[in-house]
C-alpha cells in the first residue's frame, strides 16, 4: 500500500504534461493555419479521436492486466464486414438473411466479444502468452474476416461489401446537436470504465490481476475471470470501432483497420499506462488516443509530407515512454 | 560443416520430437492431397521463400530468448533492400538518391548491411540506456524506420538495367543444387545455434532472459549482450532485405511489412518462448518449414490464400496451448500447477 502514493503522484504527473503537450501543439497547430481551429476541423478530429479512443479503451483493460491483444485490427474488420454482411442490403448482396441494423450490430458485437473471450481463454487457461495468443487470433480471425465477406457478397473473393444504410451513417456520421454520435459514444464508453475501474470490486482486481497474478489469486481474486473479462471487452470494443468505421465509409473491407493495433497500443502506452500491468488507467489513454488523433490531423493540415511524419511519430513514441520513465523514477525518489 | 550439422542435431532434437512429428505429419498429407508436393522443384522452392524469412527468424530466436522483441525487423528489411539497391551499378528509380552514387557490390552490400545493423543498434540503445520497453522501442523503430525508407526511396521503387551478376546470383544463384539464400540460411542458423549452444555470449544470453537481475548481478554485461542481440537482429534483417532485392529484382519501401509477425509466428512455433530464457535455433528452423508448408501446400491445393491465414492461427493456438496441455518433458509439476489454479479460480 506504502507504494501507491508515489505512483499516484506520477500518473498525476505524466497525464499533466501529456495535456499540456495537446494544448500547446494545439495551439501551434492553429498559430501555423487558423482553420485548424475551426469546427468543422474539430469535428473531423473528434471523430478519428472517437473511433481510436473506443478500441484504445479496450486495449487499456487488456494491457492493465498485463497482456497486449494484437488481434483488435482483425476484430475491428471482423464486425464490419459481419455487422455489414448480415443487413442483405450490399451491392450483389448473396447471403439469405436480412436483419434490421440494431441486430447486426448487436450480432457483431457479440462475435468479437466471442473472439476476445477465446483470446482469454487461451491466455488463462491454456497459458499461452498473451503476446502469441492475440497473434494467432490476429491471423485467426483475419481469415474469417474474408471467409465471411465471400460468403455475404456475390463476386472477386475479397471484395468489399458497399452499402446504404441509415443506421449505419448515424454512426459514422451522425450528430446529437454539434457532437458527433460517436464522441458521445466514446464519452460513454470512457465514464463507464473510469467509473468501473476506479469504483468497483472487479475493476480494483484488474489492477491486482495485472500487479502480481499469483498475489491476486492468494488475496481471494480470480484472475481467469479477469482476464477473460477484459480480453472479452476488449473485443467489443474493438468491434464497436470497427462498426464506427464501417459506418464512416459505408464500406466494410476486407483490408481494413490493419496494424490499427499497433495504434491503439501507442495510444496507451502515451498515456501512461505501463506495458506490464498494474498501472495506468483510461484518463491516460484519453489523453493519449487525444495526442495522436491532433498529432495526425495537425501534421497534415500544415502540409508536412507522410514520409516525415512516420519519423516524427517514431520520436515521439519512444520520447513520451521514456519521460514517463523518468518521471516514474523521480516519483520514486 | 556438415559435420557440424549432424553434430547439432543430435543434440538438439530431443525437445523437438512433437513439433518435427508435426512437420512429418504435415508433410505426408500434403503429398498425399498433392502429388506434385514431393518434386525436387517444389522442394526447392519451398527452401527458397522460407530461407528469407527463416534468415530474420534466426537472429529472432536470440533477441527473444534474451526476454526482448523485434518488431522493427520488416522496416530494416526494407531499408536496407532500399539502401543497397541504390548503390548498386545498373540500378535506377524516378527519385535522385538511387541516382547519385554508385559502387561495387560488395560494397553496397556492406553499406546495406550497415544500415540495418545501425537501426538494431538504435534499438538496443533506446532499450538498454533509455530503459523503453523493447516493444515499445521497437514498435516506435518499426514506424521510424519506414519512414526513413519513404524518404530515402522518395516512395519510388528502384528497379535494375541490368542487374549485375553478382547481385543477382545472391537470390537467384545456385550453389550445386541448392539456391544461394536457401545455403546462406543454412549457415546462418548454423552459426546462431552454435552461438547459442556453445558460446559464453549464447549462454549469457539465457542468463539474462531466465532473470535479468541476477545475470546482472553475476557480473554480466546485460545491457552490452542485450545491444549485441539487437545489432545482430538488424543486421540479419538487413541481410534478408537485400537477398530479398537481389531475389525480385527491386526494392521498394513496403517491403517487409509486416513480416515481423511471421518472423515471430515462426520462432514462437518453434518453442521459444516469448518471456525469455528458453529456445533453440533447430525448433525455430522447423517452425518456420511448417508455416512454409502450409503456404505451399494450399498454393499448389488452389485454396484460396485466406485459408493460410485461419490454419496458422489454429497451428500456433494449437501448438503452443497443447505444449502446455501435454508436456513432452516432465518439469516440475506443471501439470499440478495448472490443476491448482483451474480448482481454485
Amino acid at each position: 500500500m506504502k507504494t501507491d502514493r508515489p505512483r499516484l503522484r506520477h500518473k498525476f504527473d505524466q497525464q499533466k504534461l501529456l495535456l499540456i503537450l495537446l494544448v500547446l501543439m494545439f495551439s501551434g497547430f492553429s498559430a501555423l493555419r487558423p482553420e485548424f481551429a475551426s469546427a468543422r476541423s474539430i469535428d473531423n478530429i473528434l471523430r478519428t479521436l472517437s473511433m481510436y479512443g473506443i478500441a484504445s479503451m479496450g486495449m487499456t483493460l487488456v494491457i492493465l492486466t498485463g497482456g497486449t491483444d494484437l488481434s483488435a485490427g482483425s476484430n475491428m474488420a471482423l464486425a464490419g464486414v459481419v455487422g455489414a454482411g448480415l443487413l442483405g442490403r450490399a451491392i450483389g448482396a448473396a447471403n439469405p438473411v436480412t436483419l434490421p441494423f440494431p441486430l447486426t450490430m448487436l450480432l457483431a458485437l457479440l462475435v468479437c466479444g466471442f473472439i476476445g473471450w477465446v483470446n482469454g481463454y487461451c491466455i488463462a487457461r491454456l497459458k499461452i502468452a498473451p503476446f502469441v495468443a492475440t497473434l494467432a487470433m490476429m491471423s485467426l480471425s483475419r481469415g474469417m474476416v474474408y471467409v465471411v465477406a465471400d460468403y455475404m457478397v456475390q463476386g472477386v473473393s475479397g471484395s468489399p461489401i458497399t452499402f446504404m444504410n441509415d443506421g449505419y451513417t448515424l454512426l459514422g456520421h451522425g450528430h446529437v446537436g454539434p457532437v458527433p454520435v460517436q464522441t458521445l459514444l466514446f464519452l460513454a464508453v470512457f465514464l463507464v470504465l473510469y467509473l468501473f475501474l476506479k469504483y468497483t470490486r472487479t475493476g480494483r482486481a484488474i489492477y491486482a490481476v495485472g500487479g502480481n497474478q499469483e498475489t491476486a489469486r492468494l488475496a481471494g481474486i480470480k484472475p481467469v475471470g479477469i482476464i477473460l473479462l477484459c480480453y472479452t471487452l476488449c473485443g467489443m470494443l474493438a468491434g464497436l470501432s470497427g462498426l464506427i468505421l464501417v459506418g464512416k465509409l459505408s464500406s466494410a473491407a476486407t483490408v481494413a483497420a490493419k496494424g490499427y493495433e499497433l495504434d491503439f497500443i501507442t495510444a496507451v502506452a502515451l498515456g501512461g499506462t505501463g506495458m506490464s500491468g498494474g498501472s495506468g488507467g483510461v484518463v491516460g489513454t484519453l489523453l493519449g488516443a487525444a495526442f495522436l488523433a491532433v498529432m495526425n490531423n495537425g501534421l497534415d493540415m500544415i502540409n508536412v509530407p507522410s514520409f516525415y511524419q512516420y519519423l516524427i511519430k517514431g520520436v515521439i513514441l519512444v520520447l513520451a515512454v521514456y519521460g514517463d520513465k523518468l518521471l516514474q523514477k523521480r516519483g520514486k525518489n | 560443416m556438415k559435420n557440424k550439422m549432424l553434430y547439432k542435431g543430435y543434440l538438439g532434437i530431443r525437445p523437438h520430437l512433437l513439433i518435427l512429428c508435426a512437420l512429418t505429419v504435415l508433410m505426408v498429407i500434403m503429398s498425399l492431397l498433392a502429388p506434385n508436393f514431393l518434386t525436387g522443384g517444389n522442394l526447392l522452392d519451398i527452401l527458397r521463400v522460407n530461407s528469407i524469412k527463416g534468415i530474420m527468424s534466426i537472429a529472432m530466436t536470440l533477441v527473444l530468448v534474451t526476454g526482448g522483441i523485434d518488431l522493427s525487423v520488416g522496416s530494416a528489411f526494407a531499408l536496407s533492400g532500399a539502401v543497397t539497391a541504390s548503390l548498386i551499378a545498373g540500378s535506377y528509380s524516378d527519385y535522385i538518391t538511387s541516382n547519385l552514387f554508385k559502387c561495387n557490390t560488395c560494397v553496397a552490400i556492406a553499406i546495406g548491411l550497415l544500415a540495418g545493423a545501425l537501426v538494431g543498434l538504435v534499438n538496443g540503445l533506446v532499450i538498454t540506456r533509455l530503459k523503453v520497453e523493447p516493444f515499445l522501442a521497437t514498435l516506435a523503430m518499426m514506424i521510424f524506420a519506414r519512414g526513413l525508407t519513404y524518404l530515402y526511396t522518395g516512395g519510388y521503387p528502384i528497379n535494375f538495367k541490368p542487374i549485375p551478376d553478382d547481385f543477382a546470383w545472391l537470390g537467384k544463384g545456385y550453389v550445386g543444387a541448392v539456391p544461394v539464400p536457401a545455403v546462406i540460411f543454412f549457415l546462418v542458423a548454423a552459426a546462431g545455434g552454435w552461438i547459442l549452444k556453445y558460446t559464453a555470449f549464447g549462454r549469457l544470453l539465457f542468463a539474462i532472459g531466465g532473470n535479468r537481475e541476477t545475470a546482472g548481478l553475476s557480473g554480466i554485461p546485460v545491457e552490452r549482450n542485450i545491444c549485441l542481440t539487437y545489432v545482430f537482429m538488424g543486421v540479419m534483417a538487413g541481410l534478408a532485405g537485400i537477398i530479398m532485392t537481389s531475389r525480385v529484382a527491386s526494392a521498394s519501401a513496403v517491403a517487409g511489412d509486416s513480416y515481423e509477425m511471421d518472423v515471430i509466428a515462426g520462432v514462437v512455433l518453434g518453442g521459444t518462448l516469448q518471456s525469455g530464457g528458453k529456445g533453440s535455433v533447430i525448433g525455430t528452423v522447423i517452425g518456420i518449414f511448417i508455416f512454409g508448408i502450409i503456404e505451399n501446400g494450399l498454393n499448389i491445393l488452389g485454396m484460396p490464400t485466406y485459408f493460410k491465414l485461419i490454419i496458422k492461427g489454429i497451428v500456433i493456438i494449437a501448438a503452443i496451448g497443447g505444449r502446455y496441455l501435454f508436456p513432452v518433458k516432465r518439469r516440475g509439476g506443471a501439470k499440478d500447477e495448472n490443476r491448482q489454479t483451474q480448482t481454485t479460480a
